[in-house]
């Protein structure tokens, strides 16, 4: 018998994913908030996310040459990055910003840790917070808007909140910041667009639901009794959800696979950790926003809480104690 | 209703097959058998013939230490003794058996080959004469041939009407096709643990009309179609209430754990017929639907195949068991031995990727793992050498029932990392 049959150890099928299938569903899971974004600001959202995008996936692309590894740029990770990035970033961003931030994601974040999978903490958000802290006047939501028609308030509502107290509260209205007609990012404020995303997340199985839902979960029990012991300080549960970056936070930078735990026990610890702290940074650091220090700080947790793993199955008594 | 694939969560993403055939094909004596004399990594047996011997079926043809015996599953001449690769890789000496035309032994000629009295023989006695792989005639651990003296009471007789793979049907429709044969199969094997609870593991589609056939005292448990709830070391401490740990053998637990043919062997056995066919679903690349025939013990899979019009798609997979579990075969001259329950094939656009990239922790091998392991753990760890921290996480516990490997969109080679993290300082 002449023919050669392929030896494997089992097992034999594949569900059928892959790294790029899931870097998809993420990017699909993206496009209604970046949709309403283009409709909204026109040609400024389109530049910064094009040059965004176009920079990462090259960027990617060359570092994978000089650093050949297991990441290859076709699982569209880089991508997914470019665009969380670009969703962060302000709309007058001037180019070599974003060339700066790209650089910092895809070279810095990424690749010098070992590409996806390697890194210990998000690295879109470690980007932002590496741009936040170098050029602060660069990274003004307020001031990108000013050329902006809109009736509403253009100052970031956490920076109102922050300088006026809750009072600010008034001046803001929430249907506004469901819609996305709020100071932030080219799309990091497009609360039910990305709610809608981050649910078509949760439906593709691509992400739990325990990480979103603690996160959101830990931020309006925060918010709460904050609002109970020390009236007027903080915002209010619902504004903390709405305004700023908290939605993005808890649908795409939180529960991102290789900063997240991966236990179910831990997911919760983890999401409800993250909102509180959300909460505790809003109101009492000098920072406007906490979501991107949130984001570092539980990645920094993330490899402590997965220790608390589940019992194991199928040991004898003894060893698993 | 249906849910698409893709909603699903990961790990019940393993399909699992129809089969609309609810009969047995009888498969005709081939012109040679090869009849290993080994039960994988468990039995050696002795040859009792030499070459050129002329025997009949149901001969018993080798015997072991412990008088558990291996039988000529056709009548003819023995070709030669050989050394072949078995189906899971063990280098075993082999009887080649020719067909020829002498008739089979009677069972009464059967018992005193292998030197037992009919009149005065025990269960136990008949078991090993007749070659049925039972719990009784293999007590040891993991199922390995023992002295009589240790096998613990049986509380626990679990029968399995089903297959644990998503393409094997050769139980179910044992089951289908004569229940009430069925029925007087178990009623037989209870003998064996006359106080021991009796539970049929069946189809869960199945459990209603099942349960009208049996007598009450044997209890009928539907099992789910999804692939996570048949792995047997899920299913047996359900079933049960008792945890067995993953490197103990059920027996030591007092639970009896047996597929429906095993049960039929056994009461064929204690009527003086030995166990020399066996059912085996085909299923896979080139067939329509799966086909359950049962064929003489030693049929190579050439065979089995050709009589379908079928071959071994060249480049792809031959295996022995399912896609979740199989051993994938590199000669279809392997032969069909007792614990095959299907032959599977997989054609060469259909091959699972092994492209083996980095781990993105994404954590569906945990989620997946009915064990509750940390796969992704163990699998990094020994991916950089680091047995004793792979050891920490208790591979041990994997039941290497392939869900890791079939959920990881890296297409790790999941299942081999946590192999050599079970093997190395066991």
């Amino acid at each position: 018998m002449d023919s050669r049959w392929n030896v494997a150890d089992s097992p034999h099928w594949r569900d059928g994913s892959s790294l790029a299938k899931v870097q998809l569903c993420w990017l699909v899971a993206l496009i209604p908030a970046l949709a309403a974004s283009v409709i909204r600001f026109g040609t400024p959202a389109i530049r910064v996310i094009l040059l965004a995008l176009g920079t990462s996936i090259i960027l990617d692309a060359l570092a994978n040459r000089i650093l050949p590894g297991r990441d290859h740029t076709d699982n569209w990770s880089s991508a997914t990055l470019g665009l969380l990035l670009a969703s962060m970033l302000p709309l007058n961003a001037p180019w070599w910003l974003v060339v700066v931030g790209c650089f910092l994601t895809i070279v810095v974040g990424k690749k010098l840790f070992g590409g996806w999978g390697g890194y210990p903490v998000h690295p879109a958000a470690l980007s932002l917070a590496m741009l936040q802290v170098s050029w602060p006047s660069r990274m003004d939501y307020t001031a990108s808007l000013l050329n902006s028609t809109w009736k509403a308030s253009i100052v970031e509502p956490m920076r109102l909140v922050k300088g006026i107290g809750a009072g600010a509260e008034a001046y803001i209205d929430r249907t506004d910041l469901l819609l996305g007609t709020q100071a932030a990012g080219i799309f990091s404020g497009m609360v039910i667009w990305l709610l809608l995303g981050g649910l078509l997340l949760l439906i593709l199985r691509q992400i739990s639901w325990r990480i979103p839902l603690a996160f959101l979960v830990g931020v309006l029990a925060c918010s709460w009794i904050l609002e109970l012991l020390a009236p007027g300080r903080g915002a209010s549960p619902l504004f903390q959800i709405l305004a700023g970056g908290t939605v993005l936070a808890a649908f795409f930078l939180m529960p991102e696979h290789t900063t997240s735990p991966v236990n179910r026990r831990p997911m919760l610890i983890y999401g409800l950790m993250g909102g509180i702290l959300l909460v505790l940074i809003r109101t009492f650091s000098s920072h406007v926003d906490g979501v991107i220090f949130t984001v570092l700080l539980m990645n920094l947790f993330s490899p402590l809480l997965d220790r608390l793993t589940p019992k194991i199955r199928g040991l004898e008594v003894s060893r698993n104690a | 209703m249906k849910l698409p694939n893709f909603l699903k969560s990961p790990a019940s993403r393993v399909p699992r097959w129809d089969c609309p055939k609810t009969e047995i094909i009888e498969f005709p004596d081939p012109d040679e058998v090869i009849i290993p004399l080994e039960y994988p990594g468990q039995i050696l047996f002795q040859p009792l013939v030499e070459e050129g011997d002329r025997v009949a079926r149901n001969q018993p043809i080798g015997r072991s230490e412990f008088g558990n015996f291996v039988h000529a599953s056709i009548s003819g001449r023995v070709k030669e003794i050989r050394l072949i690769w078995s189906a899971r890789s063990f280098r075993v000496p082999a009887l080649v058996i020719e067909k020829g035309d002498a008739p089979a032994l009677a069972p009464g000629k059967t018992l005193s080959l292998c030197g037992l009295d009919p009149a005065s023989a025990t269960r136990l006695d008949l078991l090993r004469a007749g070659g049925v792989v039972s719990p009784w005639t293999l007590p040891g651990p993991d199922r390995r041939e023992g002295g009589i003296d240790d096998i613990p009471e049986i509380r626990h007789l679990v029968i399995w009407a089903l297959g644990e793979e998503p393409t094997i049907f050769n139980y179910e429709t044992l089951l289908g096709s004569m229940p009430e044969a069925a029925s007087d199969w178990i009623h037989h094997i209870r003998e064996m643990a006359p106080s021991a609870e009796v539970s049929l593991l069946v189809r869960l589609s199945h459990e209603t009309w099942v349960r009208k056939l049996f007598p009450e005292d044997v209890r009928i448990i539907g099992i789910p179609d999804s692939y996570r709830d048949r792995i047997e070391r899920v299913v047996i401490p359900r079933v049960t209430g008792i945890e067995v740990p993953n490197t103990k053998s059920y027996i030591d637990y007092g639970i009896a754990v047996m597929s429906l043919e095993e049960v039929q062997a056994s009461h064929e056995a204690f009527l003086g017929r030995p166990w020399i066919r066996k059912t085996v679903t085909l299923a896979g690349y080139g067939f329509e639907e799966p086909v359950t025939l049962r064929a003489p013990l030693g049929t190579p899979i050439r065979v089995l195949l050709e009589s379908r019009g079928l071959t071994a798609p060249p480049g792809g997979r031959v295996l022995f068991g399912g896609p979740m579990k199989g051993y994938a075969q590199f000669s279809d001259d392997t032969p069909l031995c007792k614990f095959h329950h299907g032959v599977f094939l997989i054609g060469k656009d259909q091959l699972p990727s092994e492209v083996n990239l980095t781990c993105v922790n994404c954590g569906r091998c945990t989620e997946a793992c009915p064990a509750h392991l940390q796969v992704h753990l163990i699998a990094r760890s020994i991916e950089f050498d680091l047995i004793l921290e792979a050891r920490a996480y208790h591979p041990e516990a994997c039941h290497d029932c392939g869900l890791c490997a079939f959920v990881c969109p890296s297409h790790r080679p999941l299942v081999q990392l946590v192999k050599i993290a079970k093997k190395y300082g066991a």
